[in-house]
């Protein structure tokens, strides 16, 4: 019954097109936004992005190695789309993944929005050949509440959301203070997340259970954790068609994960640049 | 015709009048014509902001030429104040840091008579439009 209702929810949602007001924290605080609605606007973005990262995941992406500096080169489609309440939403750099929602309050300075993404994605060896003899955690997906409150240069937006895809069935909290400041053309911003997964989310995928232990990925009881993600970064329109952006994430795990096999350090760092071309 | 068919001295004082006549219109007439006529150049011609409602900042060069040397002064709409007067000059320019976030005019005027002898629109584009704001609102499916 609960997948009938998820496939319904989810055919719904993609059949009426999507979006409303207040949008993704981090694209609107690059666009130095002070309302709900300065993100209203229905637009489409492709270009390509060039990063370095530390990662803190073991394996991922693939063939990373946490112990040294790796480069990255990604195509990258961001979009907000809207149909009266409806919405969906993608931003390669932002801290959420692809969001459906629809948005059914909002005022000047605040929007509440229901929302649906996948918080989690697959690991596995489908992934990575790393992850190769690790039993595969699936992908989730997330149903639950978006509050965005606006205040002059700052935003402040609040994540509830509850699995609904049957995969652990846990939730994840999070509450990230953004602000923004522009200089001459330059917007520059500062994100600060903290995220709270609950005992399900770590222990499915963070924990190896005694039957799948081995000797690369030995056992491990993962328990509810934060974590916690510090980010500052610079947009500047190049042109009315060309954007660009440069970013510095910090990510900063639990220390009790630090042990878990799928953990291959407590924190990890993210620098990219990206050029895009606005429809 | 008339002249030239009755005598060759004739056709030379009609020539030699007609070229004085020449030379005083140009001396007299066409800078009064010109005096009106002026350019005023800015590049860029577009400031770029992020977003609809920021305010933009582009630095400005800022030309002008006119056909007759006076005093001129350029001014950026609603402002009384000028951005920079001239005495005697017939062209020279500027660099100017504009900071606006809607499209405005710039003028040459002739300082002594206020006459704007040319003008130049800077246009203020953005990438991202703005939604339009509304009133606290409540949907339901």
């Amino acid at each position: 019954m609960q997948t009938i209702l998820t496939g319904l929810y989810l055919s719904i949602l993609w059949l009426l097109a999507v979006s409303a007001t207040a949008g993704d924290l981090s694209s609107d605080v690059r666009k130095g936004a002070s309302d709900p609605h300065a993100d209203e606007s229905n637009y489409i973005e492709m270009g390509f992005s060039l990063g370095m990262l530390h990662t803190p995941f073991y394996g991922a992406p693939e063939d990373t190695d946490p112990n040294k500096t790796n480069y990255s080169f990604s195509l990258d489609l961001n979009l907000h789309l809207q149909y009266k309440g409806w919405f969906m939403e993608s931003f390669s750099q932002s801290l959420e993944e692809f969001t459906l929602g629809y948005n059914f309050a909002d005022g000047e300075r605040w929007s509440l929005d229901a929302v649906s993404l996948e918080q989690h994605p697959e690991i596995g060896e489908r992934q990575s050949s790393d992850l190769a003899g690790l039993k595969t955690r699936e992908s989730d997906y997330m149903l639950g509440l978006r509050a965005t409150r606006y205040y002059e240069k700052y935003i402040v937006q609040l994540h509830a959301l509850t699995d609904m895809s049957d995969t652990h069935n846990g939730q994840v909290f999070s509450l990230k203070l953004a602000r923004h400041w522009q200089y001459r053309n330059w917007n520059f911003h500062i994100i600060q997340s903290e995220s709270y997964r609950t005992h399900r989310v770590a222990d499915y995928y963070l924990s190896v259970a005694e039957q799948d232990a081995s000797e690369k990925f030995p056992e491990f009881q993962a328990q509810a954790g934060f974590i916690h993600t510090l980010e500052v970064g610079a947009t500047y329109p190049l042109s009315q068609k060309w954007v660009f952006r440069s970013l510095l994430r910090y990510v900063q795990l639990d220390s009790q994960w630090r042990n878990s096999p799928v953990i291959a350090a407590e924190h990890g760092d993210f620098f990219i640049n990206s050029l895009s071309y606005v429809f | 015709m008339i002249f030239v068919t009755n005598s060759k001295t004739t056709l030379w004082q009609w020539q030699k009048w007609r070229y004085v006549a020449l030379l005083l219109l140009l001396v007299f007439c066409l800078p009064c014509v010109w005096a009106d006529e002026g350019r005023l150049q800015i590049k860029p011609a577009r400031c770029i902001a992020l977003h609809e409602g920021q305010v933009c900042y582009q630095t400005l060069n800022i030309n002008w030429q006119t056909a007759v040397q006076g005093d001129y002064c350029v001014y950026l709409q609603d402002s009384k104040t000028a951005l920079m007067c001239w005495e005697n000059s017939n062209g020279s320019q500027l660099k100017y840091d504009f900071e606006s976030n809607s499209t405005k005019k710039f003028t040459l005027q002739n300082s002594r008579t206020g006459e704007i002898v040319a003008e130049f629109s800077l246009e203020v584009a953005w990438v991202y439009n703005a939604g339009s704001r509304r009133e606290s609102r409540w949907r339901i499916f």
